[in-house]
């Protein structure tokens, strides 16, 4: 089985995209992203470890992972979410929001960088309409 | 099909239950796997691991079985021969489903042409009034013959379960 590092990990969500069987899923709510790990679906490849962009996922060596009840192989890490400052969307976690901040070194202010992806598009087109026309 | 269940005597039922502790007899039954997962049922049973030695003996027919060995995501295909499979057992009916598919359906789990893992085959037995005694869920891809010794001892309460569900809170950092 794998195990998920609560310190490491941002909840970007690279591992449940790249799941085959999608035993790693994630469940973004008003209150909190859930990353979940089904490890009766998983099938060992690692591809969550190769593309981990914050090595946060480890191998074990553990096989013996038998249980009585499905609902005993499930293995959930809570994350806060963060919600969109224009629309009130809930859309990325708390952690992934300082990661990328710190990634991109300032480059984006906290007004694009705590805005959904939908709304940053018609904010950036509003600012370079602007620019051109003159004209709010 | 359903009328010819043994005549449902709790106490016989918990009797018999008790007295399975070892030399259970053992049904393997594939519903549409891939063969991984039986080429290890079939390493259990051959001289490396040789569970004979336990009395966990390899038979023909469910009607003999304790315990069917479940591997695969269950294909509509073979969903008929399943139920009646099972249906045929003696009670009490245990089943071991091995493997990815058979405990979640594995890539298959949402596909037009499988069922997608055991718990769903156990709501449709469940509503066909088929009832299953325990079941035991062993994961891995394919189960390790370790994985599936150690999921017969769970399943006789010789062993005690090493995985939890779990719930953790991440740690901002």
């Amino acid at each position: 089985m794998i195990e998920i590092d609560p310190v490491k990990c941002v909840g970007c969500g690279a591992c449940v995209r790249i799941c085959p069987p999608k035993a790693l899923t994630i469940e973004v709510n008003e209150k909190e992203t859930i990353l979940k790990y089904f490890i009766g679906r998983c099938i060992f490849c690692w591809m969550c470890v190769q593309t981990c962009p914050q090595k946060a996922i480890k191998t074990t060596n553990k096989f013996e992972l038998s249980a009585v009840d499905v609902h005993e192989l499930q293995m959930e890490l809570v994350h806060n979410t963060v919600k969109c400052r224009v629309c009130g969307k809930p859309f990325i976690t708390s952690k992934f929001v300082k990661e990328v901040g710190r990634r991109l070194n300032g480059g984006f202010k906290d007004d694009l960088l705590y805005v959904c992806p939908t709304c940053r598009r018609k904010l950036t087109a509003k600012k370079i309409a602007t620019k051109v026309t003159g004209v709010e | 099909m359903v009328e010819a269940l043994p005549r449902n005597g709790s106490v016989d039922l918990a009797k018999a239950f008790d007295k399975l502790k070892r030399s259970i007899w053992v049904f393997h039954l594939n519903t549409g796997s891939c063969n991984g997962c039986d080429i290890e049922v079939l390493d259990v049973l051959t001289p490396y691991f040789d569970v004979e030695r336990f009395g966990i003996k390899l038979v023909g027919s469910p009607r003999h079985a304790d315990l069917i060995l479940l591997t695969g995501p269950i294909t509509i295909k073979t969903l008929d021969k399943v139920v009646r499979a099972i249906d045929a057992m003696p009670r009490p009916r245990l089943v071991l489903a091995l493997g990815s598919c058979g405990v979640g359906g594995g890539i298959w789990f949402n596909t037009y042409s499988t069922l997608g893992g055991y718990p769903k085959l156990q709501e449709l037995l469940k509503s066909l009034g088929v009832e299953v005694d325990k079941v035991v869920y062993v994961p891995g891809c394919p189960v390790r013959p370790e994985a599936i010794i150690y999921g017969v001892a769970l399943l006789l309460g010789l062993a005690e379960p090493k995985v939890r569900y779990e719930r953790v809170e991440a740690v901002e950092g």
